[in-house]
């Protein structure tokens, strides 16, 4: 299987009141093609700053991540957000749907953003997969908590990305 | 052919790039309007503001402007549109003025004479149209003098001569016409006239700061031919051998100047007057019409002071908007960007937001604004003898629009630049101090506008008591006052008469004579009894022969008790008063020590060669008389020492003279009359009748009658303008500031209901949760009233400091002069707790109200 994502040597500081705080110290990992990964630590290990640092939403203070090649530490803000919308997803653990927005459009905020239209095939059969039917013009506030999760696998799985970030385990959610 | 395939190429390519581009902003804008629709409330409130706050910056600035113009417009129709005048000119000065380009409009009147009344000088003359038309001059009835032997008079001018307001009378009057080098040689020439106008009154209202020679102002006009034909009966009357020549008729100049020409022309013509005035008499410097154009900040005049609170009151309530929305927007935003929406993406939403409730709110609210102002202005102007002038200030709103624009601009920015800056991970709500500077920002933006609203309050209520001073000080002079020729009485049968007549409203008769006064352990008194070492009184009277002659002076003061109850406050005494057991003792409260007399004074009355001709002794009662006593004023209350007593008394005075003597007016044996009559009228209306039937009364009965009620009327209406300025100026703002803090309020409710609804779960009870917010709502409205009073005293401390020179003094002195104003203006507690309370009540009740939404249960999830 060959390399999707590939991080060397990532290192990240965090400047606070106390002093700095070394995150992460040189971590360097392949990950292959249609894999399944769990990064697990202790509280506080910097679990989620190396899996932000992974997708794109934070840059490390040294080191690369090349995806597909690609080395996405050193693409432009607008390179990175269309390289997020089009190749990225995640499930952040407090979810953070858009509230404003209703459960369809949050599911297709990324293409929407991608300029290009759902594939409503592909639409329906995710809908279906997690049984969001009949929920698609409710607003997050008025999903339960389960149906929440699903409404944010149902935006990271619908762009078909080539890979997603969840930032919490999902053993309640289906 | 290639050129034209490249053009079409490229220009396809470019269109299809604009297609991409506003598709795109299509998708934007759809979601922009998706956001707008889901947070229906928010947005609603938003744009309400926005609304509201654009109509009433539309209002308000119009409003101001129509009052301030409609208040300058009013002034220059009492004072005149003129700037410069030259009361004491000569004929050459004509022909070097109308050589001057800035000098617009040059009208000149004539003098010729003078007519003695029993109210003064009157001025007998000419005008041209030029200065007619740049001095407002008029009549109120009838026209100006077109034919010879027509003449038109002012009305307090044909009162003073005895004559009534019925045109087409034969009016005689003596003309003294100035001959001879010396001021005070005048030919006499008695000439009859038809009367063919009233003019409207301007000789007593038109100030010259400059009069050096005290030109009188012609209230009286005649033809320019009828003029000339006295100087040549005058010319005729000078004895060959007697060396006296008439003088010449003095030219008055009033010349219009445009504002940028003003310091050049003044400059000039003082340059001018120095050269043309040497080795004669008259002005060397011109007069400058400083009530019709007043300069630097005239009291009631706050049209720049309103325009900064409107500007500065919008860009804090647009400020305050955005950062009460801070939280909920950084979210979003940051969890769009999370997703993928590019920097530029996220501003073109931005953009897209704010335009769809900005731009109807700006279409909408200016045809509300113009709808509010013209309904406002009918409602509430008064403008006298002028139409109400409606005025829009374009540049002004402009400049508003763009500051508006400006502050939506900025809050929005910051919003943007802070969502850039919240990193895209797990937590999108600032946290820690971040989240705590937000807060203390948000609350500061309320605070401002809670200030915003007490300044208003506290500036209009304590301002407008200058104006209402003067007016309940203009109405309460007597309009009115009627009197006899060569020391005689008027009778109460007439001032009974007098009160009959239409539109009079009170009558009030009193008598004023010299009486000595002395009482027991008084100091060997200086002259009028004003015994105050150091006071001014006795500075002004400190000469020798006085001292011997008025020694122990004093007034005394003869009224109806029940006429003057209100100023003098007789309480139990009234009986006693009326008898004549008491008299009250005037001490005026201006600052100075007076002793006082305890119990009996003695009265001494003297005749002729100061003769004692009978003596009275009674107790008394000292009277406090404050320094802003205005009701009926008469300046014998004011002096010290004035003995007030009933009509009763004087008349056993009177009647108990020794036979065939007189003390002042009043013979032995005569029955009690009044020295003068106060006949207060209703000064609202502008037309004479109330005048008219006056004058005829008082010339059917042979007292003489000295009308001021148009020039008190002028007055009342400017400081009438200044109050209505203020009070509904100073209400736009406090309503603006009002209805955007509770939008704003409104918007923190929202924001606020989670983390109430967390605490309500936890255990918090509803009156707890009252308390809390009732708690925070004093905090808040406490320390904005506390600030809204030192903002206010800062305020008019620097304004005061930049209108008047204190020299090396502190603060601390300006502070106390500022205090001391509002002292004499009449601030009293009762007006501090009506301010209060309209401050406090009104802002913490709203805001009790928008935020009763907290205590209710709620959905927590």
């Amino acid at each position: 299987m060959s390399v999707l994502i590939s991080a060397k040597e990532i290192h990240k500081v965090y400047n606070v009141s106390a002093g700095e705080v070394s995150a992460l110290r040189g971590i360097s990992y392949d990950f292959e093609e249609k894999g399944f990964y769990a990064i697990v630590g202790r509280s506080g290990s910097g679990k989620s700053t190396f899996l932000h640092i992974l997708g794109g939403l934070d840059k490390p203070t040294s080191g690369s991540v090349f995806i597909e090649g690609e080395d996405v530490c050193k693409l432009s803000d607008e390179k990175r957000s269309v390289f997020r919308r089009r190749h990225m997803g995640f499930v952040f653990q407090q979810y953070n749907l858009l509230d404003e927005y209703d459960v369809r459009n949050n599911i297709c905020m990324p293409l929407k953003l991608d300029k290009r239209k759902p594939d409503e095939n592909f639409y329906r059969e995710v809908i279906g997969m997690l049984g969001l039917e009949g929920k698609t013009k409710k607003y997050p506030s008025e999903l339960s908590g389960g149906r929440t999760a699903e409404g944010c696998y149902c935006q990271v799985g619908h762009i078909k990305t080539e890979a997603y970030y969840c930032g919490r385990a999902h053993g309640e959610s289906g | 052919m290639w050129f034209f395939e490249f053009y079409i190429i490229e220009t396809v390519k470019v269109l299809n790039l604009l297609l991409r581009k506003v598709t795109s902003l299509s998708d934007i804008l759809n979601l922009a309007c998706l956001r707008i629709r889901r947070k229906w409330k928010n947005s609603l409130l938003f744009f309400l503001v926005l609304l509201f706050s654009f109509s009433s910056v539309i209002v308000s600035v119009s409003l101001v402007g129509s009052i301030s113009l409609t208040n300058a417009e009013y002034r220059l129709n009492t004072y005149g549109e003129w700037y410069f005048a030259i009361p004491y000119g000569y004929d050459n000065y004509k022909d070097w003025l109308s050589k001057k380009d800035w000098a617009e409009s040059i009208g000149t009147a004539k003098s010729y004479g003078t007519i003695i009344s029993s109210d003064g000088i009157i001025g007998l003359g000419t005008i041209d149209s030029e200065l007619a038309d740049i001095g407002r001059i008029r009549t109120d009835q009838g026209r100006f003098p077109l034919e010879d032997g027509e003449i038109a008079m002012e009305a307090d001018s044909l009162s003073a001569l005895g004559y009534d307001y019925t045109l087409g009378q034969e009016i005689t009057v003596s003309v003294m016409i100035p001959a001879g080098e010396s001021p005070y040689d005048f030919l006499m020439i008695e000439k009859t006239y038809t009367l063919c106008g009233i003019i409207h009154e301007y000789s007593n209202l038109w100030y010259l700061d400059r009069n050096e020679s005290n030109q009188t102002l012609n209230s009286a006009l005649v033809t320019e031919a009828e003029a000339m034909e006295l100087i040549e009966q005058a010319k005729k009357m000078i004895m060959a051998d007697s060396g006296l020549s008439i003088r010449s008729p003095v030219p008055q100049y009033f010349i219009s100047v445009s504002e940028e020409n003003r310091e050049l022309a003044e400059e000039q013509i003082n340059g001018y007057l120095a050269v043309a005035r040497k080795d004669r008499n008259g002005d060397v410097l011109v007069s400058v019409n400083s009530v019709a154009y007043p300069g630097g900040v005239k009291s009631g005049d706050y049209n720049d002071f309103y325009m900064y609170i409107i500007a500065f009151l919008t860009f804090v309530s647009i400020l305050c908007l955005g950062i009460i929305q801070l939280p909920s927007d950084t979210h979003s935003f940051s969890v769009l960007r999370s997703i993928g929406m590019s920097k530029v993406q996220l501003c073109l939403m931005q953009l897209s937001e704010t335009a769809v409730l900005g731009i109807p709110a700006i279409l909408l609210g200016i045809p509300l604004g113009a709808l509010l102002t013209r309904f406002s202005l009918r409602m509430t102007l008064y403008s006298g003898s002028v139409p109400i002038q409606v005025y829009i200030p374009f540049q002004t709103l402009f400049s508003i629009l763009v500051l508006w624009l400006a502050a939506i601009f900025i809050s929005r920015l910051i919003i943007f630049i802070l969502t850039l800056r919240v990193p895209m991970i797990g937590r999108f709500r600032p946290n820690g101090a971040k989240s705590g500077r937000i807060r203390l920002l948000r609350n500061g933006f309320i605070v401002l506008l809670l200030c915003v609203y007490t300044l208003g309050v506290i500036f209009t209520g304590v301002q407008a008591l200058n104006p209402e001073r003067k007016i309940r000080y203009w109405s309460n002079m007597s309009h009115y006052v009627v009197t006899k020729l060569g020391g005689a009485t008027v009778s109460p049968s007439d001032a009974a008469a007098l009160k009959n007549i239409p539109g009079v409203s009170d009558v009030y008769g009193f008598s004023e004579e010299w009486i000595g006064l002395s009482y027991e352990g008084m100091s060997e008194g200086r002259v009028y009894l004003f015994a105050a070492e150091g006071s001014d009184w006795a500075d002004m009277f400190d000469t020798e022969n006085e001292e011997t002659e008025f020694r122990n002076r004093a007034y005394l003061f003869a009224i109806n008790e029940n006429d003057w109850a209100d100023i003098f406050d007789f309480g139990e005494d009234i009986t006693d008063f009326h008898s004549g057991e008491i008299v009250l003792i005037c001490i005026p409260e201006d600052g100075n020590e007076y002793e006082r007399p305890e119990g009996e004074v003695k009265l001494s009355f003297y005749g002729d060669k100061e003769k004692l001709l009978s003596e009275y002794t009674v107790d008394s009662r000292i009277r406090y008389i404050p320094e802003n006593v205005f009701e009926r004023t008469v300046a014998c209350i004011r002096t010290p020492y004035t003995a007030v007593c009933s009509e009763q008394f004087l008349k056993r005075i009177i009647g108990e003279l020794p036979e065939g003597e007189r003390w002042g007016r009043f013979k032995s044996g005569q029955d009690f009359e009044y020295g003068r009559v106060f006949v207060m009228a209703d000064l609202n209306s502008d037309d004479l009748s109330t005048d008219i039937v006056l004058a005829n009364t008082c010339k059917n009965r042979g007292i003489w009658l000295s009308n001021r009620r148009q020039e008190y009327l002028s007055y009342k209406q400017e400081n009438v303008q200044a109050v209505i300025m203020l009070y509904f100026s100073g209400t736009c703002i406090c309503v603006i500031a009002l209805m955007i803090l509770c939008g704003n309020i409104s918007l923190e409710t929202e924001n606020e209901k989670r983390s109430f609804l967390i605490k309500r779960c936890i255990g918090m009870s509803r009156r707890q949760a009252g308390f809390s917010i009732l708690g925070k709502t004093l905090i808040r409205c406490g320390g904005a009233y506390a600030a809204g009073w030192l903002m206010y005293f800062s305020l008019v401390a620097l304004i005061k400091t930049n209108t008047y020179d204190y020299g090396d003094k502190g603060f601390l002195y300006i502070l106390q002069t500022v205090i001391n104003g509002l002292k004499y203006d009449g601030f009293t507690l009762g007006r501090f707790a009506v301010i209060s309370c309209i401050y406090l009540i009104v802002p913490i009740v709203l805001i009790l109200l928008v935020k009763k939404e907290l205590r209710k249960d709620g959905d927590i999830k």
